[in-house]
């Protein structure tokens, strides 16, 4: 290569790095930019709510969210206890959307996880750590196991995921009810004459550590497993060939079945995968936070984690921002409710909020997809062959 | 690339963690908490009696000395119910306006979040945190926490919960209410020549199963050769499936219907009537309404409003049951209504069988075990 061959490849290299990062920028700067026009669009609906339906001022709804969820110690360890569950759901959604499956069944995974764990934490005997540990791998499994009807129907009937995750939702919900109002399988054993729809608490022992005290930030220790797993599928989504094979098979299921991928074994694991980490979520908050098993146990986080994953945009990373971003929500509502708001409101107000974060993802995933068709359009346009015309062939 | 996104991920996880650790150190927090907690203790005029056997908590009715007087509702259910979650809210509100006393209401609460929500109202330095049932029964042992000293706990038993020395709570015993309703039902089927009577309820709970074969063995006090159905639809307040029970037991010739829900209550009702059954009410005193055959009333409203009075006169002691007898206090009771021809004289019968009850004749629980 010539010195002026040289010159000119550095140039364009130069160029080129300089065309990333402006068009890196302009990214982040329309990101911004809806983001900004989302949230203020859903504050000022809110505002407007709060205005119409009730005596308070938006100001003091938005400030109770907010010493709800940020301002004090206490709050900021609650939004952690409300983040954790919902980050681990969300890990688990992003591995199954990495490999192009959609799992809409977290909810009910979480659920089954949840009854798995309590049968285990309040039948298994050993020394507390050991039995905390038994319960979180149960959870687990019986995450896995629900997924794993929704992956055995995929794959050996074909059937749809979205919709076999969806009904089994139902169906766990249904084995919940089943089982806490049965007394020989997880019903309470009160002495009290009216028995509830409830498990035993799990004993004092069995309940994860908390960090710190009331009215100081305080968290349940379950936040450090929830770290911890970010770490592990972020460096194997990354760095592993699983990862790799994981994304392949995201991008393009026959190109990655030529390449060797089996479809069966890597989208099955991603969806059993994600089934264990909706059921560890269950486990988690079993131990962490809710103590016994309810039929409304899940609370909608097992929903909250799939959205947390969708607007991560299928980044274990991104996970983590939103997930928090769910937490302080969570626990801002619960506070504001407490104020004398209405539950619709909050609710409502909540909703908003959720959808105003939804928002720019999946405008932008329209906008490209809508490009990604007119430069294919454009490119079929250029390379179509030319009919030739009667006059021509004259 | 891939080591920057590590690094950031690391940072990010670990510094929401840290960072808001360290926050929260400096924090410590809540100006507002901790006076409100320091007040509260310091209200108690060196009577600081919390968490003894049968404490009268000082200062009542503004426990915390702050001026006003704060009520915190926490329901499960829909407050605006038209029914047994409601009566609660409506007897503490107009308690309330009568004297001047500030009302919170959290209601639609779940069970797994009471804990937390029961935190909530405490921030927002209640002097009374009032639990309208039992299902949120896991909220009580928030009431040992700092976050709720020196707030009086009141709870709306209905069975009843195991008692600790932090709250105090009212109950009655749903056989002898039931079972008085059972037998209010009979006397009616049987001046109306009825011989089925259906009766449509949530999730089979147990106390509605207990209410079920109480209200049954009271009806067959009367009429040994009734006919009771039961549809537990699985939800007190879905009209949808409450509807769809009550139409499957009126096609089966239901002549009374006993809608035992919440929400769902005023639906069935509605449909029972346009067939030309009247139905019976779950909580509250309806007579007024064209529906309604007899009002089977339990509603924990007035076991509230009971309370309220004891806490407005600075009564209130913790640590005690109070529970509600037929036929000894007001509620529970049993009306029948000028819906039915003969009411007065069918009332009359109902009477003697509550004071039955109360002079312990007539044991509902272990009739209803005969009857269920």
């Amino acid at each position: 290569m010539s010195a002026a061959d040289r010159v000119g490849s550095e140039r364009l290299g130069t160029a080129s790095a300089a065309a990333a990062v402006g068009d890196r920028a302009r990214r982040i700067a329309v990101n911004v930019a809806l983001y900004t026009l989302a949230f203020a669009t859903a504050l000022a609906l809110s505002a407007l709510l709060v205005v119409v339906a009730t005596d308070a001022s938006p100001g003091t709804v938005f400030s109770a969210m907010y010493e709800g969820s940020l301002k004090t110690g206490a709050a900021r360890g609650l939004t952690l206890d409300e983040a954790t569950p919902v980050l681990i759901v969300g890990l688990g959604a992003v591995i199954a959307s990495r490999a192009g499956i959609i799992n809409i069944g977290p909810e009910g995974q979480l659920l089954i996880g949840a009854t798995t764990a309590t049968a285990v934490a309040l039948h298994a005997e050993g020394p507390a750590w050991l039995v905390i540990g038994l319960t979180l791998v149960a959870g687990a499994a019986g995450g896995a196991l629900w997924a794993g009807i929704a992956a055995l129907l995929r794959f050996t009937r074909g059937v749809d995921v979205v919709i076999s995750t969806l009904l089994l939702n139902f169906i766990a919900a249904e084995v919940v009810s089943y089982a806490v109002g049965r007394p020989w399988l997880l019903q309470e054993t009160t002495s009290n004459l009216q028995k509830l729809p409830q498990s035993d608490r799990i004993p004092e022992e069995l309940q994860l550590p908390r960090l710190g005290s009331f009215p100081g930030f305080n968290v349940s220790s379950a936040v450090f497993i929830a770290a911890a797993l970010v770490v592990v599928v972020a460096f194997m989504m990354a760095r592993s060939r699983w990862g790799f094979r994981l994304k392949m098979l995201g991008y393009n299921p026959t190109a990655a079945r030529k390449a060797g991928v089996s479809v069966a074994l890597m989208g099955g694991g991603a969806l059993l995968l994600s089934g264990a980490f909706a059921g560890l979520s269950g486990g988690v908050m079993l131990t962490g936070t809710v103590f016994r098993l309810q039929p409304g146990f899940s609370q909608g986080i097992g929903f909250n984690g799939l959205l947390a994953a969708l607007i991560a945009r299928r980044n274990p990373i991104a996970v983590v921002p939103v997930a928090f971003f769910f937490g302080a929500l969570r626990a801002g509502g619960g506070f504001l409710a407490s104020t004398g708001v209405p539950r619709f409101l909050v609710d409502i107000v909540q909703a908003l909020l959720v959808l105003a974060a939804l928002f720019p993802p999946l405008f932008l995933d329209l906008a490209r997809r809508r490009r990604e068709l007119r430069n294919a359009r454009a490119a079929a346009r250029r390379t179509a062959p030319v009919p030739e015309t009667v006059g021509a062939a004259a | 690339m891939i080591s920057h996104k590590l690094r950031y991920l690391l940072a990010l996880t670990m510094g929401l963690v840290l960072v808001a650790a360290a926050c929260g150190g400096d924090d410590d927090d809540t100006a507002g908490e901790g006076e409100a907690t320091e007040t509260t203790e310091g209200g108690g005029g060196g009577e600081d009696c919390w968490g003894e056997p049968e404490c009268v908590p000082p200062n009542q009715p503004d426990v915390n000395q702050d001026g006003t007087v704060k009520i915190g509702i926490l329901s499960p259910g829909d407050t605006n119910d038209n029914g047994y979650y409601e009566s609660f809210v409506v007897t503490a509100r107009e308690f309330a306006e009568a004297n001047d006393w500030e009302l919170i209401i959290v209601d639609k609460i779940n069970p797994a979040d009471a804990q937390e929500q029961a935190r909530n109202i405490c921030r927002q330095s209640v002097d009374m945190v009032a639990i309208a049932a039992g299902e949120l029964a896991d909220a009580v042992p928030v009431a040992e926490e700092d976050v709720c000293a020196g707030t009086v706990w009141y709870v709306s038993g209905g069975a009843g919960i195991e008692q600790t020395p932090y709250f105090f709570q009212t109950n009655d015993d749903v056989f002898e209410s039931q079972y008085t309703a059972g037998v209010a039902t009979g006397l009616v089927m049987k001046a109306q020549g009825v011989t089925k009577a259906g009766f449509v309820t949530g999730p089979e709970l147990d106390f509605a199963v207990n209410a079920f074969n109480a209200w049954t063995a009271g009806i067959k006090s009367v009429l040994p050769d009734a006919e009771t159905i039961a549809t537990y639809t699985g939800d007190f307040d879905d009209s949808a499936v409450g509807q769809e029970g009550a139409q499957a037991q009126l096609d089966q010739g239901v002549g009374i219907m006993y809608p035992y829900l919440g929400g769902a209550t005023d639906a069935v009702a509605q449909l029972a009537f346009e067939n030309g059954v009247l139905s019976i009410t779950p909580g509250t005193d309806r007579c007024g309404e064209e529906q309604f055959a007899i009002s089977s009333i339990f509603s924990p409203g007035d076991f509230f409003a009971a309370a309220l009075e004891d806490f407005e006169a600075g009564k209130v002691t913790l640590g005690v049951t109070r529970t509600f007898e037929i036929g000894v206090d007001p509620v529970p009771t049993v009306k029948i209504c000028d819906t039915v021809e003969g009411a007065a004289d069918l009332q009359a019968q109902v009477d003697d069988v509550m004071a039955q009850i109360a002079a312990g004749e007539i044991d509902p629980a272990a009739e209803a075990g005969a009857g269920g």
